[in-house]
């Protein structure tokens, strides 16, 4: 024991001596588990959005509102209802209000003001709680996640309206989403009337059956109407996909970050081996070297955990604002402030650190028992060519064996993985064909080839990291640019009328001038071989027939649909169905008998989580499903005839031209792509750094070689240089071969990662542009960072040959 | 030797003077949740009679009110089932008076007891709203879908005959008829009853404690037909809903002479427990009775949720010639609701035979 100590302090001097090597160790453990902890964090957040009580807020699965303004949902309607029995309806009335401290700045925060008592629920059977869970419903008060209250900046004093209104200190509520504040009815109806915010709907904050919303419809007076959530909306399944990419990410973020800590390994390692050496002549064992090894390494994680854990969980809470935004954004949901437990994530970071590095610690620690038994100094192994081969065979057909979203997931990692095969396996004859390509009367040119041959097998990690890291970054954009192509296309083509009306008023009909066509969209729930789905009106008009983009489409498609004996289907009611073309399918409507269908085509429906149907007007033509929205075709020459009318209309009515409407699409587009960009720039950091560490490794072994071409007369500056060229010929390499598993790894992500996700996909495109693009900025961003070490590789050798300490 | 026996004497009987109050000052106020006063609350006084059919509504300018039906019930198998439906309003001190507000909060509680389940619910509304009141044209008392209601062609204001429809959990449902069979009968001075010695605690107390019961249970899809005897209690105040109010143990028992009776024993901070009670004949006619006439005295205990609750009792009123005990139909008879209490039904041996309700609150 005493000598593993020995051992152990003697290891902790060398550290101190060269400390940025195991500062580098403790860096790249932070890194990873501060991802980790960031993605646990995120995760844990999203799961507890899809508690149904909170759910209810924002997603209930009953809504009963009024279907004109003109007639709002009352008091009274509430009153009778509750004493019907539909004791599971609470009032809400729902607002945005802009709130500001004394002399603080103002923030507009979405408002909820709830009938608390109306939502409190006790039931007891013996004693036992047989109730759900309640709502955080504030009772005489206000409520704020406590992000909510940091960003006001208002900590225990009370808000001030726009209209100079007070609100009453809130608390702090971690169960709350971010960006909503939350009240009780009276508090809110001491800032304003029943006239002036009336009530915005009756929701139901704890299940409902099918019965009890018919009794309910039923009973309902002609101005309130009831609406069910989508049953399949996949709020849980999109934030579950949201969560699975999460992790992932982190994974990837984990897998290069050990790379990182391997690669330091072998450089700590190397520099230390004379001393070593001289401990294991001392007679020091190797078993005991070994424990002191582990003890160090033990040491290091510990700190960089514990700092990792405290970094992601400040990050996460301090980014909470801006994740919420995409989260809320994406699913609807709400996005629930994350609640770290500082104890128990550090015990699982330090952990799974200490597991991952046992196991990758083996690769360093067998090189360092190599080099100290003096074994004839080996070059490393080169991979066989067909090794090469079966990894890119494994990669092409392991796809097909996808069947849901982890396992698309997985054939993810295994096409990275076997893309890293092919990479050690085919870079070193890319590489030595260069090489015998370079002419020999340019010799530095051609030390550069040769050696860059020797250097992709010296720096396989760093190679792997690279190769990962422009991979994923080059399928990302890929993926991303076919995605906002498809996306732009298909709008594009949907939107296929001069404008659209969105009113508020629910009327089924808008007056407007002679020569504008207005045609109003209709919305259902219906179900579909008694599961259910979304209808949707859609004209069949020669216009709109242009404007529906189609995957598949039958030959008499126009003609079945007009007759009202065929429907088009979206992806994602196929894929979850199995349906095709061709196949019959029975459509019910609220009240209505059930109806048979042919599926005349399938279409696109980008970023939509239900299952719809388009059906022709005729079939959803009521003023129950009105759904407030126009279509409006200008007769030919009556363009301006639009905007005079648009002027018309009033407070609750707006009009957006199709132009503008694809505006904001794409606005939102890429607003969801923000922590994709994030994560691009960091795993390219991360390969930087592992590319780092494999030069300082490297250079300590080419040192003579480097001494003996400054004594043949080569200066400092070309050899640099040549350095420089042998690291640029491997990205070169490395990029050339990324280039086409890129391009096939965003082949997965559309269509298996996304096609198991969110059942829907679209048609990969690949921009020469964005391909050029995304290799020239990723090499060339690791290039600029390889100058740095590059630059100061040291070309003279101490004649002893003895390695600095 | 003499002087030992005294020593013992006086520190046994310190040691007993130390457990009551050391009892007493374990005992909780049920209004804490009531503690801040309202000012502008109206007092009970003297010689403000209570007048029916008028005062079976509501009393909003006072602090505390309740609607309190026990019901002890059997089905055609004789199994005995106690029930309770209790509608509790409160006057806000710090509510404000608008659109969805008038300063008034509503509570009701549900409890069925068969002789193996207890079933139990809770509900809150809001005064203001329209989902929770009571109203006399006709009358009706109700919190969502509970709802006691007098039947058609009642006189307004008039109780009975009505129906009550309750449910409790998603397991209970109850549907009774109920009609009164005896006149309302008015505690103390005229329906001003006094809860201390000194008078500072004290409330408008009324009871209908005649009404036959006949209707149907419903528990987890098996209609059950039950019949027996309810007691309804109606009372309003502002100066018992204080904290050094400490709870109470009350009764109302049937007794198979026909005969009822109502007692109770009241604690108050700083003060020995105030002892009072009805009896109530079965022509209706009734006395008051004193502390010295009537003899309440806890003779069994049930740990209830770390609770020792005094669930058995020994009553007697010698000028009566009662000397009976009551003791609960099962055990854990307790509402755990947001305020806290047992309430279970009771049988009676002894000189007289019966059922009825006892009620502890405050500890």
């Amino acid at each position: 024991m005493r000598r593993v100590w020995l051992a152990f302090t003697t290891l902790l001097s060398l550290a101190r001596a060269r400390p940025w090597e195991p500062v580098l160790i403790v860096f790249s453990i932070m890194v990873a588990c501060a991802g980790l902890t960031a993605v646990s964090l995120i995760n844990d957040s999203a799961s507890q959005s899809n508690q149904a009580s909170l759910n209810a807020l924002s997603s209930p699965s009953l809504e009963v509102t009024a279907k004109r303004a003109s007639q709002p949902l009352t008091k009274t309607d509430y009153a009778q209802l509750r004493q019907a029995g539909f004791d599971k309806l609470v009032a809400v009335t729902r607002n945005r209000l802009t709130l500001r401290c004394a002399n603080g700045e103002s923030m507009a925060l979405d408002s909820l003001a709830l009938d608390g008592t109306g939502a409190f629920f006790h039931q007891r059977i013996n004693g036992e709680s047989v109730s759900p869970d309640t709502l955080p419903a504030p009772v005489d008060a206000v409520a704020a996640a406590p992000a909510t209250l940091s960003a006001l900046g208002c900590a225990g004093k009370p808000l001030n309206l726009a209209n100079g209104k007070k609100l009453p200190t809130p608390t702090a509520n971690a169960q709350l989403p971010y960006g909503l504040i939350m009240m009780d009815m009276p508090v809110y109806y001491s800032l304003y009337s029943l006239d002036e915010s009336p009530l915005s709907a009756l929701i139901a904050t704890r299940p409902v059956s099918d019965a009890d919303i018919t009794t309910l419809r039923r009973l309902l007076p002609p101005h309130l109407q009831a609406s069910t959530a989508p049953q399949l909306t996949g709020n849980a399944q999109m934030s579950e996909s949201f969560r699975l990419n999460l992790w992932a990410m982190g994974a990837l973020m984990a897998v290069v970050s050990l790379f990182i800590v391997v690669n330091a390994l072998n450089l700590m390692y190397r520099s230390r081996l004379a001393t070593l050496v001289r401990l294991r002549q001392a007679g020091l064992s190797a078993r005991a070297l070994s424990a002191a090894l582990f003890g160090e390494l033990a040491l290091y994680t510990g700190i960089a955990s514990l700092a990792g854990v405290a970094a992601g969980a400040w990050l996460t809470l301090s980014f909470t604002p801006a994740i919420a935004s995409t989260f809320i954004s994406m699913f609807s949901a709400n996005y629930i402030e994350a609640q770290p437990a500082i104890a128990v994530l550090f015990l699982k970071a330090w952990g799974l650190s200490m597991l991952a590095l046992v196991v990758f610690m083996l690769l360093p620690v067998m090189r360092l028992s190599r080099l100290l038994t003096f074994n004839q100094a080996r070059g490393p192994t080169v991979l066989p060519r067909w090794l090469g081969l079966i990894a890119l065979a494994v990669a092409l057909l392991a796809p097909a064996l996808a069947f849901d979203r982890v396992s698309a997931l997985a054939i993810v990692g295994l096409s990275l993985l076997c893309g890293c095969v092919c990479i050690l396996a085919w870079l070193p004859p890319l590489l030595a064909c260069l090489a015998r390509a370079t002419p020999r009367r340019l010799p530095v040119l051609h030390f550069s080839a040769a050696s860059a041959v020797q250097l992709s097998q010296r720096t396989r990690m760093a190679v792997c990291a690279f190769f990962i890291a422009l991979t994923a970054n080059i399928a990302m954009n890929i993926m991303t640019d076919s995605f906002r192509t498809a996306t732009y296309d298909w709008v594009e083509h949907r939107l296929s009328a001069d404008g659209y009306v969105y009113t508020s008023s629910g009327a089924e009909t808008l007056a407007a001038p002679e020569d504008l066509q207005l045609t109003p969209v209709y919305r259902a729930d219906v179900t579909l071989n008694d599961l259910p789905a979304r209808a949707r009106s859609y004209p069949a008009t020669l216009r709109a027939r242009q404007g529906l983009v189609t995957d598949t489409i039958a030959p008499d498609a126009w003609a079945l649909f007009t007759r009202g004996e065929g429907t088009f289907i979206n992806q994602q009611l196929a894929f979850r169905r199995g349906l095709s073309v061709g196949d019959q399918v029975t459509i019910t409507a609220s009240r209505n008998s059930a109806s048979a269908y042919t599926v005349v085509g399938i279409y696109p429906d980008y970023g939509n989580p239900d299952s719809q149907v388009l059906l022709p007007l005729d079939a959803l033509a009521s003023t129950e499903n009105a759904s407030g929205v126009f279509s409006v075709i200008a007769a030919p020459g009556a363009q301006t005839l639009i905007d005079n009318w648009a002027k018309t209309l009033d407070e609750e009515t707006d009009y957006y031209s199709a132009s503008a409407l694809l505006t904001l699409s794409m606005q939102a587009f890429e607003r969801t792509f923000t922590i994709t960009r994030a994560l691009n720039i960091a795993t390219l950091s991360v390969a930087a750094l592992s590319f780092l560490l494999a030069i300082v490794t490297v250079s300590l072994d080419i040192r003579p070689q480097l001494a003996l071409l400054r004594s043949l007369g080569l200066g400092a500056l070309r050899i640099h240089l040549a350095l420089f060229t042998q690291y640029l010929l491997l990205c070169v390499g490395t990029a050339l071969l990324s280039v086409p598993a890129g391009i096939g790894l965003a082949w997965v992500f559309i269509e298996k990662v996304n096609r198991f996700a969110f059942d829907w996909v679209y048609p990969l495109q690949i921009d020469a542009g964005v391909l050029l693009t995304s290799v020239l900025v990723s090499t060339g961003a690791i290039l600029l960072i390889l100058l740095v070490p590059l630059s100061k590789v040291r070309t003279r050798i101490d004649l002893r040959q003895q390695v600095a300490l | 030797m003499k002087r030992l026996w005294l020593s013992l004497l006086l520190m046994a009987l310190t040691l007993i003077a130390c457990k009551e109050q050391q009892t007493q000052s374990q005992r909780v106020t049920p209004f804490s949740q009531l503690a801040a006063s309202v000012p502008d609350a109206a007092p009970v006084v003297p010689g403000n009679p209570v007048v029916l059919p008028a005062d079976h509504a509501s009393h909003p300018a006072f602090r505390l009110e309740w609607w309190y039906l026990t019901a002890t019930l059997s089905d055609i198998s004789d199994r005995p089932y106690g029930l309770q439906f209790t509608l509790f309003r409160f006057t806000q001190p710090d509510a404000t008076d608008n659109a969805w507000s008038d300063r008034q909060r509503w509570l009701a509680h549900v409890s069925l007891h068969t002789p193996d389940t207890h079933y139990f619910e809770e509900k809150v509304a809001r005064g203001g709203v329209g989902n929770a009141g009571v109203y006399t044209s006709p009358f009706r008392a109700f919190i969502d879908h509970w709802q006691w209601q007098a039947s058609p062609g009642t006189q307004d204001y008039k109780m009975f005959p009505s129906t009550l429809s309750v449910s409790a959990t998603d397991k209970v449902s109850v549907s009774l008829q109920m009609r009164s069979t005896g006149p309302a009968v008015l505690h103390g001075d005229n329906g001003f009853s006094q809860k201390s010695a000194d008078g500072r605690f004290r409330s408008y107390y009324y009871s209908v404690p005649f009404i036959d019961i006949r209707g149907s249970v419903e528990i987890d899809n098996k209609t059950l037909t039950v019949q027996g005897d309810g007691w309804f209690d109606h009372e309003w105040t502002s100066q018992l809903a204080r904290g050094d109010a400490l709870g109470w143990d009350w009764l109302s028992l049937s007794l198979d002479n026909g005969q009822k009776l109502m007692a109770f024993n009241m604690y108050v901070e700083g003060e020995p427990p105030f002892t009072t009670g009805t009896l109530i004949n079965a022509d209706g006619s009734s006395r008051t009775l004193s502390a010295d006439e009537i003899s309440l005295t806890p003779s069994g205990y049930e740990q209830i949720n770390g609770k020792r609750l005094p669930v058995t009792w020994s009553v007697s009123i010698a000028s009566a010639g009662i000397d009976i005990r009551i003791s609960p139909f099962k055990k854990k008879q307790f509402n755990p609701g947001v305020a806290q209490y047992y309430e279970g039904r009771v049988e009676v041996t002894g000189s007289h035979r019966g059922r009825g309700f006892l009620e502890l609150t405050g500890y």
